[in-house]
C-alpha cells in the first residue's frame, strides 16, 4: 500500500448509532445482547471494540452490517438508516457499503484466493475480464501475488485473512467491520493484519470497525471502546474528530 | 464470472459421477423404452404403407390382422370391380400362424391378379416361391432358428426355406411368404382371400372410392394404406400406453431422485458458504441461480451420457436381437430433454428453500 494520506473531516460521518438495541427471547428470559447503543465513526477512522466473550460484541457488528434487524433504534450508514431497509436494499447495501472480515476467514473452499474475491464482484454485476483483473491487483497489493490461483487449504492462517481483506475491499466499501480478524494468528500476522486494515483506513479513506479481545492491537487504533453487557463503558463519543490530515504509512 | 457451481459441483466428482450417472440410467431407460415403442409402431405402419394400391379393402370388424382374420369371399373381387372410380382390385392371403416350434409369423401370398409381381415385390420379395417353399423374414428365420434349405412347418405342414429376405414385409417384420395355393390351402378356404388392395381410376378420389365401396360391398371394410396404418399403430400405442407410462414415470422418479439428493446434500454440506455469499451481497436470485445451474449440470450431463448410452447400447441389442427393433427419433430426444430439465427443475424446490432460509448472521459464529 501506498502511503498517500486522504482528507477527511469532522462532519464526515460514515458510522451513526443511535439508540440500537437488540433483545433475544422475550419475558424473564429476554437478553439485551446490545443495549441503547450510541456511537459514531467518522471516515478514515480505525475503531476496535474491545470486551469479553460474549459481551454482544459479535451481534454489534451484525447489527451494524445488516446482517440482523434491531430491536430499536438506528443504524445509519453514510446518512442512510439501514434498519428500516427491506431484504433486497439491505442486500444493496452489504454489496456496496460494507465489507466483512470474519474470524474463521470464511473463504470459500472450491475456488481459488483469486477467485474468492472475484466473486464479489460477480455477485455486484460486475464480473468479467475486468474483475479477474481488479481481484488479481488487490492481491498483489496486499502481497499475496505469489498466491493467487491457490486454493483456501494451501494457504497460511495470515494469507487467508489477506485474501478476506482482499475480498472486503474489493467493492471500495466505505465501512469495513472486522470480527476478531487476529483471534487465529501469530503474534507476528495478527497485528499485521490490523496494520493493513489501518492503511486501507487512512489511505483509502475507508473506515473500520474492528471487534476484537486481542490486546496486541490496541495501540494500532485511534479509538478502543471496552463493551460489557451490550453497553459501551465509557464515553464512545470521540473527544475529537480524527486529524484531517493524519497520515500513516505501512 | 467465477464458475461456482461448477466448482462446487467437480469438488466431489466421485458425487457427480453418481449423479450423472443416475440420471444417465434413467435417461437409458426412458430412450430404449421410447425407441423400442417407436420400433414396434413404425413395424406395424410399414404393413400397410407397404401395399403398392390406394386402398386396403378388408372383413369389416377385421382391421387388425394380429387380432382377427379378415376373410372375404372370391366374389367381393368381382362386386369390386363394379364399385365406380375402381380400377384394379389384387387379392392378397395374409393370416398370423405358428411358423417352426413355437413363434407366430404373419405367412402371406400373393394371388394370381392384375398387380401380382408389383405388390410381391412391394412386400420385399423378388419372385413367389413355388408350392412347398417358403420365403421367411430375417427376424423370423433368426427367431426360429431357421435357415436356406432348412425345412420349416407352418401349422401341420413342412415346407423348405429358399430364402431369407431382410426386406420382407410382415406384421412386426415377422413375415413368411408362399406360395398362394398352399396358403389357400393352410387358411382352409381356397374360395376366400384376406384382403383386397385396390387400385383407383387417376380421376378418382381414394376416400370417395373408399365410401362406395363399403356402401356397395356389404361387409367390407376400406381404408387408404395411411389409414390402415394408422388403426394398426392406434392398436399398439392403446396396448403398450400404459406400460411405457409406468415407466416413464419411474424413470424420471429415479432421475428426479438421484438431482434432487445430490442437490440438496451438496446444498446442506455448502451451508455456511451460502451464508457467506448472503453475507457479502448475494442477492436469494443469485444464490437460487447457484443451485439450479449445479441442478441443470447433473442432469444435462446425464442426459447427455444416457442418450449416447441408449444409441450404443441398442445398436448392441439390434445386432443380438434383430426382432428388437429400436427406431430412435429426434422428438424423443427432445422430449427427455424436456422430462430432464423438468427433473432439474423440480430437483432444486428443497435446496432452493433451505438456501432461501440461511441466516447470513451465521457466518459470525467461529
Amino acid at each position: 500500500m501506498g502511503a498517500q494520506a486522504v482528507k477527511t473531516s469532522a462532519d464526515d460521518i460514515v458510522l451513526e448509532l443511535r439508540g440500537l438495541t437488540k433483545v433475544f427471547g422475550s419475558g424473564a428470559a429476554a437478553v439485551r445482547a446490545v443495549d441503547g447503543i450510541d456511537l459514531t465513526v467518522r471516515r478514515g477512522e480505525l475503531v476496535i471494540i474491545m470486551g469479553p466473550s460474549g459481551s454482544g460484541k459479535t451481534t454489534l457488528l451484525t447489527l451494524i452490517g445488516g446482517l440482523l434487524k434491531p430491536t430499536s433504534g438506528t443504524v445509519h450508514i453514510n446518512g442512510i438508516d439501514i434498519t428500516a431497509m427491506k431484504e433486497s436494499a439491505l442486500t444493496q447495501v452489504r454489496r456496496h457499503n460494507v465489507g466483512f472480515i470474519f474470524q474463521s476467514y470464511n473463504l470459500l473452499e472450491s475456488l481459488s484466493a483469486v477467485e474468492n474475491v472475484e466473486v464479489v464482484l460477480d455477485l455486484a454485476g460486475r464480473g468479467g475480464r475486468g474483475a479477474a483483473v481488479k481481484a488479481e491487483q488487490i492481491l498483489v497489493d496486499l502481497g499475496m501475488g505469489h498466491r493467487l490461483h491457490f486454493k483456501p487449504r494451501d494457504l497460511s492462517g495470515g494469507e487467508k485473512q489477506r485474501v478476506s481483506v482482499a475480498r472486503a475491499m474489493i467493492n471500495d466499501p466505505d465501512l469495513m467491520l472486522a470480527d476478531e480478524p487476529t483471534a487465529n494468528l501469530d503474534s507476528k500476522h495478527g497485528p499485521e493484519i490490523v496494520l493493513l486494515l489501518r492503511a486501507v483506513a487512512k489511505e483509502l479513506g475507508r473506515t473500520a470497525v474492528i471487534v476484537s479481545h486481542d490486546v496486541r492491537i490496541q495501540e494500532l487504533a485511534d479509538r478502543i471502546l471496552w463493551f460489557e453487557d451490550g453497553r459501551f463503558k465509557d464515553n464512545p463519543e470521540p473527544a475529537v474528530a480524527p486529524a484531517e490530515e493524519k497520515t500513516t504509512g505501512v | 464470472m467465477v464458475p461456482l457451481a461448477r466448482r462446487y459441483l467437480f469438488s466431489d466428482k466421485i458425487r457427480l459421477a453418481i449423479a450423472a450417472g443416475g440420471v444417465a440410467f434413467a435417461v437409458l431407460l426412458i430412450v430404449l423404452v421410447q425407441a423400442f415403442f417407436q420400433g414396434i409402431i413404425d413395424q406395424i405402419g410399414r404393413f400397410a404403407s407397404a401395399a403398392p394400391s390406394d386402398l386396403w379393402v378388408m372383413q369389416a370388424g377385421t382391421p387388425d390382422p394380429s387380432h382377427g382374420a379378415s376373410i372375404l369371399p372370391n366374389s367381393v373381387l368381382s362386386d369390386l370391380q363394379d364399385v365406380p372410380g375402381v380400377a384394379a382390385a389384387q387379392p392378397l392371403l395374409g393370416r398370423a400362424m405358428q411358423v417352426g416350434s413355437a413363434r407366430f409369423g404373419f405367412v402371406m401370398a400373393v394371388p394370381e391378379g392384375p398387380f401380382q409381381a408389383q405388390t410381391i415385390e412391394a412386400f420385399g420379395a423378388q419372385s413367389s416361391p413355388e408350392r412347398g417353399q417358403v420365403i421367411l423374414s430375417a427376424v423370423l428365420a433368426k427367431d426360429i432358428g431357421a435357415g436356406r434349405g432348412d425345412a420349416v412347418d407352418i401349422a401341420a405342414s413342412s415346407f423348405e426355406v429358399i430364402d431369407v429376405s431382410s426386406s420382407l414385409v410382415g406384421s412386426f417384420s415377422v413375415g413368411a411368404l408362399l406360395d398362394s395355393q398352399d396358403a389357400a390351402q393352410l387358411f382352409g378356404d381356397p374360395e376366400a382371400f384376406s384382403f383386397a388392395l385396390v387400385f383407383v381410376s387417376q380421376d378418382a378420389d381414394p376416400e370417395q372410392v373408399a365410401a362406395a365401396i363399403e356402401d356397395q360391398v356389404p361387409g367390407t371394410a376400406a381404408l387408404t394404406p395411411q389409414e390402415f396404418a394408422d388403426v394398426l399403430r392406434q392398436e399398439i400405442e392403446d396396448g403398450l400406453r400404459p406400460i411405457g407410462a409406468v415407466l416413464f414415470g419411474l424413470a424420471f422418479v429415479v432421475g428426479l431422485a438421484v438431482i434432487a439428493l445430490t442437490i440438496y446434500t451438496s446444498t446442506v454440506e455448502r451451508t455456511r458458504d451460502y451464508g457467506v455469499l448472503k453475507a457479502v451481497g448475494a442477492s436469494p436470485g443469485q444464490l437460487f441461480a447457484v443451485v439450479i445451474r449445479q441442478s441443470l449440470i447433473v442432469a444435462l450431463a446425464g442426459y447427455v451420457l444416457g442418450s449416447a448410452l441408449g444409441i450404443a447400447s441398442g445398436r448392441l441389442l439390434q445386432d443380438a436381437v434383430p426382432q428388437f427393433v429400436l427406431v430412435f427419433r429426434w422428438q424423443d430426444f427432445l422430449l427427455v430433454l424436456a422430462a430432464v430439465l423438468v427433473m432439474s427443475a423440480v430437483a432444486t424446490l428443497v435446496p432452493v428453500r433451505r438456501v432461501a432460509s440461511i441466516d447470513p448472521a451465521m457466518v459470525f459464529r467461529a
